[in-house]
């Protein structure tokens, strides 16, 4: 079962990560039942559609195919610029469009309006270079030149294949000019977003132990060949398709966006603990004469989850997520200056984060796992404290996953519950799992207080975690 | 080969993973510095608190990592870990992270093994010092709590000098340890150095695979390393770990059976350490409790394969998994839309193409198109298909002015429409073959072939394309090229003209049967009431609103304009139809054009009927389509032949003053034109004579009479009266039947459709005439002939010349008197009404020589001939008298008897008798020349009419006593006739 489990739980993390991407197909599908086919983006050849999709796709999650600036460095943050660099790479690909269309049909139109979506993307980008920008110039050049030859590229190659089309007018031909101009606008896409700079610093500052700087091609190649292939055995094995199976290439442009362009791993979440207050539970004594022993006694709480109410007080708990993959394995750029280990939060319930997916391996941020060491103390029952601390994890709903068995309940009046309904953070307990909507009852000396878990926003900036102040024992344990 | 110690380094029980980074970053940056030796002749003991990189020099006298050597300090109370809830050797985790997360497989010259494996060893030293103070404190070591042990270090300062030789308390102590056998026992330590330290093994295994770094750990079970000597050396046991996985604690039932503490173990620097089982907590407590608590240890798995691997193998995992389902989708779909021969339904009809929408009632230019072809065909253009009209294109694309008709056209286009009815459809050669044209569709078709341009896709490919023709298949069969707009337009004109030809019929033959069958007027309430009874019988099962019609017909004729209340008066309630078509576009833009004007002098019908059998308007002097519309018309129904007759547009209809023979030779009238006054049959006799042989015989009387005999298919004929005549027999049958008339006319006998006569009159004077009786005995012969009636009573008043008398009109009772002895109708006489048993052929005798037909030169003739010439009453004979008495008495006795008589002169029953007495007695008292004129028959007997008693009396013996007994025998036999019918209950109720 265990690797029917992992497919699904894969299939599921995809899902759930690309369901931006997913929501643009199923739009596109929707809105191509309202295109007519005499309408541009109804073309017999679908490349209109296929830009259209690409361009939605490069709003959505185009970015740099390089490994971006130095780590150490903090770009600027410009909400203007990031907008217009999004729009450069949305326009980009249809003046490879025009160019490709001006040389099959031999159109100085189509060639004026190429150079004039040229224009726009130039424009676009120059507005927005100042989103992304570090201070480290290593090398004084200028880009023009790469840029100036990066485009000259792109043109020819789409005008080449373009003319191809014209001179050999064979089906096959046409198939793969189509799937190249696809490739030649992913690469597009993912270059324009990035800057000459960005490799100049990362060639300087070199590798860790002392390497030379590679330049990784394969983002590029990935990018390139990738959907080249898949369009053209898409157009091999089903021919030309009608309009009405436009969803096809829209399909297949969305899952090579999805891979290019993964969707971007969390560095943190921010966790808020809201401070609650029961509402009722209370135990009301039915006689004024002595209760047997099955009946509740006078007074007695038992705290509902469900029968909470937030106070106004919150705490913010910044909590790590952890990847399977090791940090600065795939980045291994040698460190401008010697880095200080961040300081360590000393929360009270233990070492918190986020771990990946025992199944897929994937970073989730959905189950805060919190390793109940020795060394933080949430489970001591040495020292003076032992009779006095006391600390619980209360689950009204189970997700999937976890134990829904009935855990067999102390007493006669005591109703049933789940057995990862309650987790008692003691000195049998090593690990403890937390999800949106637990309820953290904590008691120390005699005053008892509940904080609701609510997993917020994921931080996806290392520069934004940073600036997070870590959460202290004191934040929780003095409280009140 | 020999493990050394590399540090001391900093190492911090809370940032462990920190700590032996850094520790890492600084051995292997001398490694990478190739300052290689300057590790290898460390001389690190491990002495001195803090993390130790263990290093292993290889063959080439490289330095190899193999572990971590931590020893403890002071701080270890303070931050070391608290106990519970660990269940894994503590710091071995971090320890691992560090190595792992500096990518030991890469960055790091470890120990690692062929297959990639590196198992690195972690050592946990608890000195002297704190094990002396813990639970666990090795062997032969007094437990030190006095504070000065901790005074004298945390007094000692930089500045004191250390000194190595300081006496150390030295004592014996027993440990309790397990011999070979199992047993436990004490043993003495004497020769071991003081430095007794504490110590934890752990082992780890790192396993980087392709994809997977995998790590574990486990704690060394104590014992491992012991060798069979009182102290493993330092070598050996090193090696063992070195050398490959040792056994670590996994299982609880062999962690239970591990003692606590092993054996002392060589340390660096001439120390001991003893094996623990488990570790301290900063308590210095020995944790876990029970050894079996103990477990393995996991590093999360990490995902070392390079990021473009990812990247690809999600890529072609994704694009095969996509891939497959895009291609079997995409196949599924194209196999379930792959139209299939077997299993396809018929095809819904298609939509209207939009483009083809201008054919319809909403597009002026189609409507003027189709109103101008409409008209074109009904005016004779169906004669000269080839000749371009209206907006017709020739064949050099030349389009034809169109002249715009502004009449109403309904009738024209039903007209055009019906045509199917009589089988006459246009045809347009086209090689071998032919195309069959509706006319009413190709009218619409060809309108909206020439709206559109002429599309060569609906154009209709003939031989002769002088002028371009569509083909109204194109525009109504076909299923790709139907035009729906115009397919539904015609549907809709169809069902406004099937609905108004009906009606328009039902008027028709409303106006043919007035015509035809008895008189509206209030002249005569018996030809009324002979047209009202056949209307009842016509109009039998006859829906309201056709029944409207066809009175509406009998009432007015055909003088009708348009179809919109047709068949009510004036117009002025539309029915059901003028309510449902009324409002129908191209119906009202059919009739009441543009400039619409009422077509002067041509009603409704006959517009109707030009255009239905194809009568020119304008038609050339040297044309003659006679031929051509009797043929068409003769292929119509009855009604419409009759009409066309009645019209004069058909050559088999009647001419005028035309008549025919029915029944009994009764002659009819042919009308040969329209009179709801009535111009036909004016009796009940004559219109059965009309209908008995047409349905008995299947003889046609006329094809207007055909018409009448069909609506009256419900009315049965009153005549004959009683008996169905006897043609074989005496008299004639005609006679015969004149008989049954005067019989029951005069209330003798009565007819089971008694009720149903509503001629009697007329009836009766078609069986008797006035007319002269010819001189000539040919002429006599032939008297009579169309007339029910030959028979001829000659009585005369005075002599114009010689032997030649002049004849006076006889009164109805007299014929019908003669006519009922000679048949011997009279009732109440078994033994004969006829004075001396003569047979009534006799006495009436025959018309001419051997002719059935009563009236001749019969006895009863011959005697009043005779008894009148020289004077009156100068018979003598009995049967003579009897003869002319019979007469005489009978006409008396039907003038009394007449129940249909007015005034005083009709009686009860009870006054027949004596009326008849006075009614003769009158007569009597008549005088001679008066007698003569108005009884010519009782003057033969003149002196006899009254009985003897009254006259005078009588004797037998007198001349004229044969003479006398002939008349009262004649009036016993009278009286006794009367005294029947006055007293026969099933004659006549009066």
């Amino acid at each position: 079962m265990t690797p029917i489990r992992r497919l699904r739980a894969a299939v599921l993390a995809q899902f759930q990560r690309n369901a931006d991407l997913i929501a643009v197909w199923v739009a596109l599908a929707v809105a191509q039942q309202q295109v007519p086919i005499t309408h541009f983006f109804g073309r017999e050849d679908l490349l209109p559609w296929v830009t259209l999709t690409l361009s939605i796709v490069a709003l959505i999650r185009g970015r740099a195919l390089g490994p971006g600036p130095h780590p150490m460095l903090t770009p600027r943050i410009d909400s203007l610029s990031w907008y217009m660099q999004k729009l450069s790479m949305a326009v980009a690909p249809w003046g490879l469009l025009l160019v490709y269309d001006a040389a099959r049909t031999l159109s100085l139109g189509m060639a004026g309006a190429a150079f004039g979506v040229g224009v726009l993307v130039l424009v676009c980008r120059i507005v927005g270079a100042s989103h992304g920008q570090t201070a480290w110039r290593p090398v004084r050049s200028t880009p023009w030149l790469q840029w100036t030859f990066g485009a000259g590229l792109f043109i020819g190659f789409s005008a080449a294949i373009g003319l191809a089309t014209t001179l050999i007018a064979l089906d096959p031909v046409r198939w793969v000019a189509q799937s190249m101009l696809l490739g030649a606008m992913f690469v597009s896409l993912g270059l324009i977003g990035g800057r000459v700079q960005h490799h100049q610093q990362r060639r300087v500052a070199g590798l860790k132990g002392g390497r030379a700087y590679r330049p990784a091609l394969f983002p590029l190649v990935l990018a390139g060949i990738g959907p080249t292939l898949g369009y053209a055995v898409v157009q091999f094995v089903l021919g030309d398709l009608p309009f009405t199976q436009a969803f096809v290439v829209s399909l297949l442009v969305i899952v090579w966006g999805a891979i290019v362009w993964p969707s971007p791993e969390p560095h943190a979440v921010a966790v808020m603990l809201y401070e609650v207050a029961p509402t009722g539970g209370r135990d009301v004594l039915a006689t004024q004469t002595a209760n047997p022993f099955d009946a509740p006694p006078e007074g007695a709480l038992r705290f509902n989850p469900l029968r909470s109410q937030r106070t106004r007080t919150g705490h913010p708990w910044l909590v790590p997520v952890v990847g399977s993959r090791i940090e600065g394995l795939d980045d291994p750029v040698a460190p401008l200056w010697p880095v200080r280990p961040p300081f360590r939060p000393s929360h009270t319930l233990g070492d918190a984060r986020f771990e990946p997916h025992p199944l897929t391996r994937e970073t989730q941020t959905e189950v805060l796992t919190l390793h109940l060491k020795s060394e933080t103390g949430a489970a001591d029952l040495s020292g003076g404290q032992v009779q006095t601390k006391r600390t619980l994890v209360l689950r009204a709903f189970i997700p999937p996953g976890f134990d829904s068995r009935q855990r067999k309940r102390t007493y006669t009046w005591e109703q049933k519950y789940a057995r990862d309904a309650v987790q008692v953070l003691d000195a049998t307990l090593e690990i403890c799992k937390l999800v949106d909507g637990d309820i953290i009852m904590m008691s120390q000396e005699g005053v008892a207080h509940a904080y609701e878990v609510e997993m917020c926003a994921p931080i996806y900036r290392a520069a934004d975690a940073f600036r997070f102040r870590p959460a202290q024992l004191e934040d929780y344990v003095e409280a009140g | 080969m020999s493990t050394l110690l590399y540090g001391p380094f900093p190492f911090d029980e809370q940032v462990v993973v920190a700590s032996a980074r850094a520790a890492l970053a600084v051995v292997t940056g001398l490694i990478r510095d190739g300052l290689s030796a300057d590790i290898l002749a460390s001389e690190a003991t491990g002495e001195e608190p803090g993390l130790y990189v263990t290093v292993l020099a290889d063959a080439k006298g490289n330095p190899l990592i193999s572990g971590f050597w931590i020893t403890f300090g002071s701080t270890y109370t303070d931050r070391g870990p608290a106990g519970p809830p660990d269940r894994q050797p503590p710091f071995a985790l971090k320890l691992l992270d560090a190595v792992t997360e500096e990518v030991w497989w890469k960055n790091l010259p470890v120990t690692k093994s062929k297959g990639g494996r590196w198992r690195p060893a972690l050592i946990f030293e608890w000195p002297q010092f704190l094990a002396s103070r813990s639970a666990l404190s090795p062997p032969g070591i007094p437990a030190n709590f006095s504070e000065d042990a901790f005074e004298e270090d945390q007094d000692a300062t930089w500045l004191d000098e250390v000194t190595s030789d300081l006496p150390l308390p030295v004592t014996e102590v027993e440990v309790e340890f397990e011999d070979e056998e199992g047993n436990f026992g004490t043993d003495e330590w004497d020769e071991l150095p003081l430095e007794r330290s504490l110590i934890m093994v752990v082992q780890g295994m790192l396993d980087k695979g392709t994809a997977i770094h995998r790590g574990t750990f486990g704690l060394v079970a104590p014992g491992t390393f012991q060798s069979g000597a009182r102290v493993t050396a330092l070598s050996d046991w090193f090696d063992v770990l070195g050398a490959g996985a040792v056994p670590t604690l996994h299982e609880e039932q062999e962690a239970n059976d591990v003692p606590r503490l092993g054996g002392p173990l060589e340390l660096p620097g001439g120390r001991v350490g003893f094996h623990a089982l488990g570790w301290l907590t900063k308590n210095l407590e020995s944790w876990p409790i029970r050894a079996s608590d103990i477990r393995r240890g996991t590093l999360n798995d990490r995902v070392v394969r390079s990021r473009w691997q990812g990247q690809l193998a999600t890529a072609v995992s994704s694009s095969i998994i996509v891939l497959t389902l895009v291609v079997s989708v995409a196949f599924a779909i194209r196999q379930a839309a792959t139209p299939r021969p077997e299993a396809s339904p018929e095809p819904p009809p298609s939509a209207a193409q939009p483009a083809m929408a201008q054919c319809s009632a909403e597009h002026t230019q189609f409507v003027e198109e189709f109103r101008c072809q409409v008209k074109a065909l009904a005016e004779g253009g169906s004669i000269a298909l080839q000749t371009p009209w209206c907006g017709d294109t020739t064949e050099e694309l030349v389009t034809n002015a169109r002249p715009l008709p502004s009449e109403d056209l309904q009738a024209a286009y039903c007209g055009l429409l019906d045509r199917t009815e009589q089988g006459w459809v246009g045809r347009f050669q086209a090689g071998e073959g032919s195309y069959e044209v509706d006319w009413a569709e190709f009218a619409a078709a060809q309108a909206c072939f020439n709206v559109l341009g002429v599309p060569y896709g609906y154009e209709m490919r003939q031989d002769d394309r002088r002028r371009r023709v569509a083909n109204p298949a194109s525009f109504f069969d076909d299923v790709s090229l139907r035009v729906e707009p115009l397919a539904q337009l015609v549907n809709d004109l169809e069902l406004a003209c099937d609905a108004y030809r009906d009606r328009m019929e039902a008027r028709v033959e409303g106006a043919v049967f007035a015509t035809h069958i008895g008189d509206a007027r209030g002249s005569s309430t018996a030809r009324k009431s002979l047209r009202e009874l056949a209307t009842d019988y016509a109009l039998v099962g006859v829906p309201d609103e056709l029944a409207q019609c066809f009175k509406e017909g009998m009432k007015n004729g055909l003088e009708v304009d348009e179809y919109y209340g047709m068949c009510t008066t004036g117009g002025s309630v539309p029915d059901s139809a003028d309510r449902e078509f009324g409002e129908l576009h191209i119906w009202q833009k059919l009739g009441k054009g543009p400039a619409y004007t009422s077509v002067a002098g041509r009603g409704l019908i006959e517009r109707y009927g030009t255009a239905r059998f194809g009568i020119p308007t304008d038609v050339p002097d040297d044309v003659d389509i006679t031929s051509f519309v009797d043929r068409q018309v003769s292929r119509a129904t009855e009604v419409w032949q009759c009409h066309m007759g009645m019209t004069g547009r058909y050559a088999a209809g009647a001419a005028p003053g035309e008549s025919a023979l029915g029944k009994w030779e009764v002659r009819l009238p042919l009308p040969s034109s329209y009179n709801v006054s009535g111009s036909g049959a004016r009796s009940q006799l004559q219109l059965d004579s009309a209908l008995i042989p047409m349905r008995d015989d299947g003889l046609s009387v006329g094809i207007c009479w055909d018409v009448v005999s069909k609506r009256l298919t419900q009315y049965t004929p009153v005549h004959p009266l009683l008996t169905v005549p006897d043609g074989n027999s005496w008299p004639s049958a005609e006679q015969q039947l004149c008989g049954q008339v005067c019989s029951a006319y005069y209330g003798i006998s009565k007819s089971s459709m008694d009720d149903q006569w509503t001629t009697p009159g007329g009836d009766l004077d078609l069986c008797v005439t006035g007319a002269r009786l010819p001189s000539s005995a040919s002429a006599r012969a032939g008297l009579g002939r169309g007339r029910l009636d030959q028979l001829r009573i000659p009585y005369y008043s005075e002599p114009v010349s010689g032997n030649r008398y002049r004849w006076l009109e006889p009164k109805l009772s007299d014929v019908c008197a003669f006519n009922l002895v000679a048949q011997n109708l009279i009732p109440g006489n078994p033994d004969g009404y006829i004075v001396g048993g003569r047979a009534p052929e006799e006495w009436a005798g025959r018309a001419s020589e051997g002719s059935t037909i009563a009236g001749g030169a019969g006895k009863a003739i011959q005697t009043v001939e005779s008894a009148l010439r020289p004077a009156i009453g100068s018979m003598s004979g009995r049967d003579a008298c009897g003869d002319a008495a019979t007469q005489c008495f009978t006409s008396l006795m039907l003038d009394v008897i007449n129940p249909r008589a007015e005034g005083d002169d009709r009686r009860q029953r009870y006054e027949f008798e004596s009326g008849w007495a006075s009614r003769v007695r009158s007569v009597a008292d008549l005088g001679e020349s008066e007698i003569r004129t108005r009884h010519p028959w009782c003057a033969a007997v003149y002196p006899y009419l009254l009985p003897p008693q009254a006259n005078g009396g009588s004797r037998d013996d007198d001349l004229d006593a044969p003479c006398r007994r002939g008349v009262e025998i004649a009036r016993t036999n009278a009286v006794q006739a009367i005294q029947f019918i006055a007293t026969d209950n099933t004659i006549v109720e009066r």
